[in-house]
C-alpha cells in the first residue's frame, strides 16, 4: 500500500471507524485515540496490508484497542450514562436502541456494531475479532435477544 | 429444521441476513404455521442498529501522509514569518507608492497652476480699461489703433508668456479643487493672478494717458488690492514655513521646497514686471510683453 492508497483509506474509512470506536468506548476522546492509533498501525504496516484488506485491518486494530484497552472505561461511561435518552413521551427508536446497546458487554456491542454498521458477515467478524464463526453467531444471538427484550419491555411501557 | 426450540436462532440470522434462500423459505413456512411468532421476528429485526452519520472524524488531515509525486513545501516557523513580513512590506510599499504618486501629481499641478490661466478676466478691470473717457479716446486714437491690432495678434502668445509657461486649463484647476486640500490656495491664487493678467491682456500697449487715468481711477485699486503673489506663495513677512500655505500642505518637505522655489521665481518675475510698470506709468511710454519680447510703444 502506498501513501495515496493509505490516504484514500483515511478519507473512506476514518468516519466509519470513528463511529464504531465512539459506540464501543462511549467516549469521543477515546474514540479519537483509537482511530489515530489504528491508522498509525496501518501506516507502519502498509507494506504488509493489501488495500482491499485495509478496512478489515483498521477495524481489527480498533476493535482490539476499544475492547481491550477501553473496556473498563467504557463500562463506567455507559453505566454512568443518564437514562434521559428515552422517555415514554419521546419513544425515539434510535435512542432506545442506543440505550439497549449500552446493556451489552463490550465484545457483544462491538460485534453488533460490526454487523449492523459495517455489514460484515459472521465469517468476516470472526476474522476481525479473532473469534470463530460459531462464537460470533452465539455472541450475536445473545446480543440480539438482549436488545429485543429491552425493546419489548419499552414497547410494553408504551 | 426449524422448530419451537431453535426458531429464535433463525430469526436472529434472518435479521443479520445470514440465512440462505432455502433457510429463509423454511423460516417463512414455519411462521406460516406459527403466526403468533411473527411479532418476535419483527422485534428481532428492530434490533438492527442504524449508523449515526452525524458522527464524523474531523481531523482527517492529521492522519494524511505526503504522497509521492506531490511536492510538499514545508517552511520552518521563522521562514513563514519572513514570508509574511515580505508580503506585508510589498503591500506597504505599494500603498506608499500610490499615495506618494498622487501627491506628486497634485504638487506638480499646483505648482504649474500658481500663475493660473487667464480665462475670465475680472470684470471691473475690463470695464475700466475698455471704456476710457471720451477725451482719452480722442487723444489716444493714434496709439490705440495699433495697440488694438497688437492686442488681437498677440493676445494668445502673450497669455502664454504671462503664464510663465503655464499650460494649465481651468478644468484642470477645478480638478485640483476636487482632489486636494490645496484647493483654496490654488483657487485664490488663480483669481488674484487672473485679475492682474486680465489687465495685461486687454491693454497690451497702454498709452501713457490711459495709464495715468488708471492710476487715478480704480485700476490703481486693482494693483493695490491685488494680493502680491509672493505673499500668496510664501508669506515673506513670516518666518519661512511657519504660516505659509505651502507648509500646511500634506506633502513632504522636499516637495514643499520645490513648490516654494517655483512660487518664488514666479513671484519675483511678477514683481519685476509690476515695478517696471509702476515706473513707466507716469511717462508716455507704453509697455507690452509679447512672447519673449518686451515691446515698448511711445
Amino acid at each position: 500500500m502506498d501513501a495515496q492508497q493509505y490516504n484514500n483509506c483515511v478519507k473512506e474509512w476514518s468516519d466509519a471507524l470513528f463511529r464504531f470506536a465512539v459506540k464501543c468506548t462511549g467516549q469521543a476522546s477515546d474514540a479519537h485515540d483509537v482511530v489515530q492509533g489504528a491508522f498509525e498501525v496501518l501506516w507502519a504496516k502498509r507494506d504488509e496490508v493489501l488495500p482491499e484488506k485495509a478496512k478489515a485491518f483498521l477495524f481489527q486494530v480498533a476493535y482490539r484497542q476499544s475492547v481491550d484497552n477501553f473496556r473498563k472505561r467504557s463500562k463506567i461511561a455507559f453505566k454512568d450514562a443518564p437514562e434521559e435518552s428515552y422517555s415514554p413521551a419521546n419513544p425515539d427508536l434510535k435512542k432506545v436502541l442506543e440505550r439497549a446497546l449500552a446493556q451489552l458487554d463490550e465484545r457483544s456491542r462491538a460485534l453488533v456494531l460490526l454487523k449492523d454498521y459495517e455489514g460484515y458477515s459472521y465469517e468476516e467478524i470472526g476474522r476481525i475479532t479473532d473469534l470463530n464463526e460459531s462464537q460470533v453467531k452465539v455472541y450475536l444471538f445473545r446480543a440480539r435477544k438482549t436488545l429485543k427484550e429491552y425493546l419489548v419491555s419499552v414497547e410494553n411501557i408504551i | 429444521m426449524i422448530n419451537l426450540e431453535n426458531y429464535e436462532e433463525y430469526m436472529v440470522m434472518h435479521a443479520d441476513g445470514e440465512l440462505s434462500p432455502s433457510e429463509e423459505q423454511e423460516l417463512m413456512n414455519f411462521l406460516y404455521e406459527h403466526p403468533e411468532l411473527q411479532s418476535e421476528l419483527t422485534a428481532f429485526s428492530m434490533t438492527k442498529m442504524i449508523p449515526d452519520t452525524d458522527i464524523v472524524f474531523e481531523k482527517k488531515d492529521a492522519l494524511m501522509q505526503p504522497e509521492e509525486g506531490k511536492k510538499v513545501i514545508t517552511f520552518p516557523v521563522w521562514r513563514k514569518y519572513a514570508v509574511a513580513a515580505g508580503v506585508a512590506a510589498i503591500f506597504f510599499v505599494s500603498y506608499l507608492k500610490i499615495h506618494t504618486g498622487s501627491t506628486e501629481e497634485v504638487t506638480t499641478v499646483a505648482a504649474v497652476t500658481n500663475p493660473p490661466a487667464a480665462t475670465t478676466p475680472a470684470s471691473p478691470v475690463t470695464n475700466t480699461t475698455v471704456n476710457p473717457t471720451p477725451e482719452q479716446n480722442a487723444n489716444n486714437t493714434d496709439n490705440t489703433v495699433p495697440a488694438t491690432t497688437n492686442t488681437t495678434e498677440t493676445q494668445a502668445p502673450q497669455q502664454k508668456t504671462m503664464l510663465a509657461a503655464n499650460t494649465t486649463k481651468p478644468d484642470r484647476v477645478k480638478h485640483i479643487d476636487q482632489v486636494t486640500g490645496v484647493k483654496n490656495m490654488t483657487h485664490e491664487t488663480a483669481v488674484a493672478a487672473n485679475t492682474t493678467i486680465a489687465t495685461e491682456q486687454i491693454n497690451p500697449v497702454v498709452p501713457a494717458e490711459m495709464i495715468a487715468w488708471k492710476n487715478q481711477e480704480n485700476i490703481s485699486e486693482v494693483f493695490v488690492t491685488n494680493v502680491p503673489p509672493a505673499s500668496i506663495y510664501m508669506h515673506e513677512g513670516d518666518e519661512r514655513g511657519t504660516n505659509s500655505i505651502i507648509d500646511k500642505l500634506p506633502i513632504d518637505e522636499l516637495k514643499k521646497k520645490g513648490m516654494e522655489n517655483v512660487a518664488s521665481a514666479v513671484a519675483t518675475g511678477y514683481n519685476k514686471v509690476h515695478a517696471l510698470r509702476e515706473e513707466i506709468s507716469g511717462s508716455a511710454i507704453s509697455l507690452k510683453i509679447e512672447k519673449r519680447k518686451l515691446v515698448i510703444s511711445f
